[in-house]
């Protein structure tokens, strides 16, 4: 079944969603019809999509690569310049429509619950939905244009997302400084597609019209009628805002922060949709990194940034207290894994470990603000310990999704992390060295993600619940003001007020209600189902005739097909070396698992886990400083030159408009002087005028 | 431009008979002025008020009404002496007009114009 | 007696092609008549019939779109240009009525004939867009100027809107004279009132220093520019969009000038096409003198119908480069502009209706202090408004300088829309000086609610999403614009 539009419709939904919300949210919706309204329009928006998708799925496998186009309306047309605001359903973008509103879904399901009695109830869902079309538009666009209007618009919601709890300074300022440095990236993303532009102009017999569309651009590359330098300059700019959007190295610095500030939800959302924009961005423009890929020193610039990201994020990850920012590290380091594989042309592989991130990742973002709201916005994990009996269902969901993200089989994290680290170890010599990056980086998360989770469901913690939150009567009461090393405002503010209104304050941490749980537990299915069911090694099988298969791959072949290297089948490893290979990464995250019980296990005494030498570590618990680096280096300088700004605007830009202002109201008060009200003087003018007119066409012409 | 001259010259000459004659009674004619003389003439009885009295104000919405019914009567006349020719559509085009004016008959009277008090 | 009997034989397709006036003129009766015999209370019976035969006249201009030719001895016009003027000004006039409800009903002048003068004013309009004689062109713009001098002193309990009525009707006839005086020396100099006529006699004849037909154009620039409100014959746009009553002063702003560019735009860019080196160099100077005092005056205004007059004054300005540009892409981006105005002009006065009191005390830009955060809403529509009047992008205002200004470009005006721009930057200092009030200034008084006038609001709706379509949208637009193109003339 369809309908013409049908993807516009797509998109459509939750913007209606966020108009309805902004409009009527607060006055008539009121708490919890918002969240419905909301809810309705993201799921509509869902179905939709799977209606679009099995559309795509019928029609045979040559046409799906050019995949369902809905030319909604011819946008911008100037001379050669013509922009269709038209959308585009390949495989490709079906896999990421999918994730975007299914995930999507279920977050607006789960923010119900969280964010209950927030006094801004519907906007928050205002901006969720409006996220959520945002991000359809920058998956669903068919050029260039339309997909910088949706990051742009992600950028926007980000933003406010973030900044949602604007009256703590903390989210706040890392409201800003995502935007911020999102913008740096942006500059990047915006010189490419205007090099782009030029590129095609070029390229393009006169007269032809430029549409920007990523099937024009590629068949405009893959015939070789840019020149290679070109397009790996193009490709540059193009990762350099994608570092931005996706964070990494070296502009991942505002993703930890805006996940420690601001809601789970609102971080979730990034984490599992946001970020991965700039993974979908390179694998829809593949043609053009497949064509001239920038390499430095052997290793292309990709694969190298995205590993050197993993590994790095990954350290950071070790050491920290906040669990929010651990899993704000650990989506950067995934996000790495990432970049890595489309680096070395394992754009499936990528796109694979995207969808699964986006489950496993999604349910233990979920999980922790399960906690949170459990403890009451508690976030500091050696405050916690012992949750496995208080909360039952977010502690067996948080542990398949560390299982899963960990990379311990069969869960969805081991297949695709798996398949990434064989197309890193089968990319020449440079590629051994990232799969050994890898590698090691699979160890650090299984390490990292076991010591969370061992410390926040597994043993005491090391104070004594109610003690800190002061509710319980039996307990000297203490200020719930200090009872956090970043207490920066975690319990100031509307959330914590409402938290106390609807009777949640203090006492013993309590699961949370049926419909955050529900959705964990739908995403724990998917973390465990998810990876052999769309991704499962062709080698094994081959070998074994399971009936399994890698669907994922047979599903993008028709979008990546002439970029050459495609998957596992490529067949350049033998079985021994591919089994070889994937004992390293099971023995990796079981080697994590061991350390992190070996350091975090239950039978240590809740005192001593904290005083880990590693934990000590100024230089990791700092996060290497790279935000103090930032700040000496660019911040200040920058302050410098806005002062200096600052001064030249003031004493000569203004003293320029304000004589202009002089002389603009000098003329209009001398005008108005003849304005005088007096009839005659208006018939006086006009035979003036008419005088004038007269004596010039008779005697000029 | 020449050709335009016998124009200028007609005009000249007859602004020149119009201002000729006033300019000429009015320099040639013995002048007597006394206040009798002076006064507007009101049937040899003393003007009893100002002659530049206001007219009231029915009386304009009576004129103007007249003036134009008496318009669609003058304009009756030259389309009766034709009506033959102009056949049906004529008539037509005769019967739309005076529908209109029908129209505003009708709206001066519910308006009351046609009332005096 | 032959041109009688060519008469008789009149095709009844002609009649169509005049359909949309006749039905606006049955309908001006209709009210007239049903005024009558309505009581008080049912009053807004009439605006909701006026409003439908509004949509009719549309519907049947939607149906001659694309037809071209001349019916009534050469005396109307059918051609797209016609048809989209048309379009324009029927939107004007509904939006007009659609406010008009509220706001008469508030005044105390809430009569019947207000309707039927608005429509058989637009009937003129209409004609003015559809004349293809000088002498029609002059019998619609009569039609069209008496309904509105009335319009403007409809208010007979207010002195200011009398003055406005009386200053309007005087200071017209006084420039109506102008106007068929400019037509009589064209006569003159030509021997034809039609356009077509004048357009061929002006081919053939190339008319080197003919003194009569340069006075003629003149006497016509006069004529027109009073209309349009050109410097110097604008003097009297403040004083009667001030005191005219708030929806008059909106339909003055916007339909009449959108009529008179209309007949402007034909007369000079069609008929007089062939002498337009002569004519051009006056319309440029006349341009610059117009917008630049429109803007320069606009900023030390405080009241907010003052202000949009002398705004209304700038536009015309930029309007004359689209003459003065004399090419038909030019005509399009004016006929383009014209709607992107009229969106606008409505937009905005609908927003100062809802501000105003009973009475109208002089309405300030005081009284816009703090608005913005006491009415988002309303804030917002203001946004898009000043933007849009301003011409930033990505308003309607600004796609339609855009194309008017690349017009212009195309015909090596370039110091010409160098001024237009620079004109426009200054009108950004008083546009946004509004906004700056709305939403940086504390409120001067404690809150008025605002009146719930529904079909204000949905006047300024629609004309919001018109200028963010036309804004974001404007491909169609353009398109349709760039197909309204005038018949050629002089080629029979």
């Amino acid at each position: 079944m369809t309908f013409p539009h049908l993807l516009f419709f797509i998109i459509l939904l939750p913007f209606l969603g966020a108009l309805v919300n902004a409009f009527w949210g607060k006055r008539y919706l009121r708490e919890p019809n918002a969240g419905r309204v909301a809810v309705l329009f993201a799921a509509g928006s869902f179905a939709l999509s799977v209606l679009a998708v099995m559309n795509l799925a019928q029609m045979p496998a040559a046409q799906r690569g050019v995949g369902i186009v809905d030319r909604v309306y011819p946008w911008i047309y100037m001379g050669r310049f013509q922009i269709d605001f038209s959308l585009t359903l390949d495989p490709l973008s079906a896999v990421m429509i999918l994730v975007v509103t299914g995930v999507g879904t279920l977050i607006h399901i789960y923010a119900m619950g969280y964010m209950h009695g927030d006094p801004l109830y519907s906007r928050f869902f205002v901006y969720l939905n409006l996220f959520l079309g945002s991000m359809l538009v920058l998956v669903l666009g068919s050029n260039f244009i339309l997909l910088y209007v949706g990051w742009e618009l992600v950028g926007a919601c980000s933003y406010l997302l973030i900044g949602f709890w604007f009256e703590r300074v903390s989210a706040a300022k890392a409201g800003m400084k995502a935007f911020v440095v999102n913008r740096v990236g942006d500059y990047g993303f915006a010189i490419g597609i205007f090099l782009t532009f030029v590129a095609m102009t070029m390229a393009l017999p006169p007269g032809a019209p430029i549409e920007m569309s990523f099937r024009q651009v590629s068949e405009v590359v893959a015939a070789g009628a840019v020149p290679m330098i070109t397009v790996m300059i193009i490709c540059l700019l193009l990762f350099w805002g994608a570092t931005g959007k996706s964070a990494q190295i070296p502009l991942y610095v505002w993703l930890a922060d805006a996940m420690e500030g601001p809601t789970p939800v609102s971080a979730l959302i990034h984490a599992a949709t946001m970020v991965t924009a700039g993974i979908y961005m390179i694998a829809r423009t593949h043609v053009l990194f497949d064509y001239a890929t920038p390499t430095i020193g052997g290793f292309p610039v990709v694969a190298l940034i995205g590993a050197l990201t993993a590994i790095f994020a990954a350290s950071i990850a070790l050491v920290q207290y906040d669990i929010k920012r651990v899993l704000a590290y650990s989506t950067i380091s995934q996000l790495g894994y990432m970049f890595l594989a489309v680096g070395v042309g394992a754009y499936v592989a990528g796109i694979f470990h995207l969808v699964t991130h986006a489950f496993f990742k999604a349910c233990l973002f979920l999980g922790a603000g399960s906690v949170m709201h459990g403890l009451h916005n508690e976030v500091d994990m050696r405050k916690m310990g012992g949750l496995k009996r208080y909360m039952p269902k977010t502690h067996i969901t948080f542990a398949i999704a560390t299982v899963a993200i960990a990379g311990i089989p069969p869960l969805a994290g081991f297949f695709s992390k798996d398949q990434i680290l064989a197309h890193a170890f089968e990319h020449g010599t440079s590629g051994k060295i990232l799969w050994g990056i890898g590698l090691v980086t699979a160890f650090m998360t299984s390490f990292y993600m076991f010591r969370m989770y061992f410390r926040v469901f597994w043993g005491e913690p090391e104070i004594a619940y109610g003690q800190a939150q002061g509710g319980d009567p039996t307990v000297p009461h203490q200020n719930p003001a200090d009872h956090s090393p970043d207490a920066e405002g975690h319990d100031v503010g509307r959330h914590s007020e409402a938290v106390q209104a609807h009777g949640h304050g203090g006492g013993l941490p309590h699961e949370s209600p049926g419909n955050m749980t529900g959705v964990l537990w739908a995403l724990a299915i998917l973390s465990v189902v998810g990876g052999f069911l769309l991704g499962f090694p062709e080698f094994i099988s081959h070998a074994t005739g399971l009936p399994f298969g890698h669907l994922l791959e047979g599903w993008l072949v028709p979008v990546f097909h002439h970029g050459g290297q495609t998957g596992h089948e490529a067949g350049h490893l033998s079985l021994a070396v591919e089994l070889l290979l994937m004992g390293a990464s099971i023995a990796a995250a079981l080697l994590g698992l061991a350390a992190a019980w070996a350091l975090y296990g239950p039978a240590k005494a809740p005192q001593f886990r904290s005083a880990q030498g590693l934990e000590r570590t100024g230089f990791l618990q700092g996060k290497y400083y790279i935000d103090e680096l930032y700040n000496a280096v660019i911040v200040r300088p920058g302050y410098v030159l806005a002062r200096i700004s600052d001064g030249f605007d003031r004493y000569v830009v203004d003293m320029i408009v304000n004589l202009t202002a002089f002389f603009v109201a000098f003329w209009g008060e001398v005008f108005r002087f003849f304005q005088s009200g007096y009839l005659r003087w208006y018939a006086w003018g006009m035979l003036g005028g008419a005088t004038i007119l007269l004596a010039w066409f008779v005697f000029l012409s | 431009m020449i050709q335009y001259l016998p124009i200028l010259i007609l005009l000249l000459i007859a602004v020149g008979i119009a201002v000729g004659q006033i300019a000429l009674s009015n320099f040639l004619g013995p002048k007597k002025p006394t206040p009798e003389k002076n006064a507007p003439y009101e049937c040899g009885i003393i003007p009893a008020e100002d002659a530049r009295k206001g007219v009231w104000v029915r009386f304009y919405l009576i004129g103007m009404l007249f003036i134009l019914f008496d318009m669609e009567t003058v304009f009756l006349y030259p389309w009766a002496v034709i009506y033959r020719r102009l056949g049906m559509f004529g008539l037509m085009e005769m019967a739309v007009f005076l529908a209109i004016l029908l129209i505003g008959y009708v709206y001066a009277w519910k308006k009351g114009a046609l009332t005096w008090d | 007696m032959e041109a009688i009997e060519r008469m008789i034989n009149l095709p009844s397709s002609s009649f169509q092609a005049i359909a949309p006036e006749i039905i606006l003129v049955l309908g001006a009766l209709f009210i007239l008549v049903l005024d009558l015999f309505l009581t008080r209370e049912r009053h807004h019976y009439l605006q909701y019939f006026s409003l439908a035969f509004i949509a009719l006249a549309g519907w049947y201009t939607a149906q001659l779109w694309g037809d071209t030719g001349f019916h009534f001895y050469d005396m109307i016009i059918v051609d797209n240009f016609r048809l989209s003027i048309a379009y324009t000004i029927l939107i004007a006039a509904g939006m007009t009525i659609l406010m008009s409800g509220p706001y008469i009903k508030r005044e105390e002048v809430d009569l019947g004939e207000y309707y039927c003068l608005t429509l058989l004013a637009t009937v003129g309009m209409l004609f003015m867009a559809a004349a293809a004689d000088l002498i029609m062109i002059f019998v619609s713009l009569e039609t069209m100027s008496i309904g509105v001098y009335i319009l403007a002193a409809f208010q007979r309990y207010r002195v200011a809107s009398n003055e406005a009525g009386l200053k309007y009707l005087l200071i017209g006839s006084f420039a109506t004279s102008f106007l068929l005086y400019g037509i009589a020396l064209v006569y003159a100099a030509t021997g034809h009132t039609d356009l077509d006529g004048i357009s061929r006699f002006l081919t053939n004849n190339p008319p080197a220093g003919d003194k009569i037909l340069y006075a003629g154009i003149a006497m016509l620039v006069v004529g027109f520019g009073f209309k349009v409100a050109a410097f110097p014959f604008h003097l009297w746009t403040p004083d009667v969009y001030e005191g005219a009553p708030t929806s008059i002063t909106a339909f003055m702003a916007a339909g009449v000038k959108v009529a008179a560019f209309a007949a402007f735009a034909r007369v000079f860019m069609s008929a007089l096409h062939p002498v337009h080196d002569q004519w051009a160099p006056a319309l440029y100077w006349l341009a610059i003198l117009t917008m630049s005092l429109g803007n320069l005056v606009a900023v030390t205004q405080t009241n907010i119908k003052r202000l949009l007059a002398y705004s209304s004054i700038a536009h015309a300005g930029y309007l004359l480069i689209g003459i003065t540009a004399g090419t038909s892409e030019a005509a399009s981006a004016m006929v383009f502009y014209l709607a992107a105005y009229t969106l606008m002009t409505m937009g905005v006065f609908a927003v100062v209706i809802y501000l105003g009191h009973k009475g109208e005390p002089n309405l300030t830009l005081y009284d816009f202090a703090g608005l913005g955060y006491r009415y988002p809403l309303l804030g917002f529509a203001m946004v898009v408004l000043m933007m849009s009047l301003a011409g930033l992008p990505p308003t309607a205002g600004f796609m339609a300088k855009f194309y008017l200004f690349r017009a212009a470009i195309r015909e090596d005006l370039v110091w010409l829309v160098v001024i237009a721009v620079l004109n426009s930057v200054v009108s950004v200092y008083y546009y946004l000086g509004i906004l700056v009030r709305m939403f940086m200034n504390p409120p001067e008084e404690e809150g008025r609610a605002l009146p719930a006038y529904v079909p204000v609001g949905v006047t300024l709706a629609v004309s919001i999403a018109g200028i963010i379509l036309l804004g974001i949208f404007p491909t169609p637009w353009i398109d349709a614009a760039q197909r309204s193109v005038m018949v050629a003339l002089g080629m029979r």
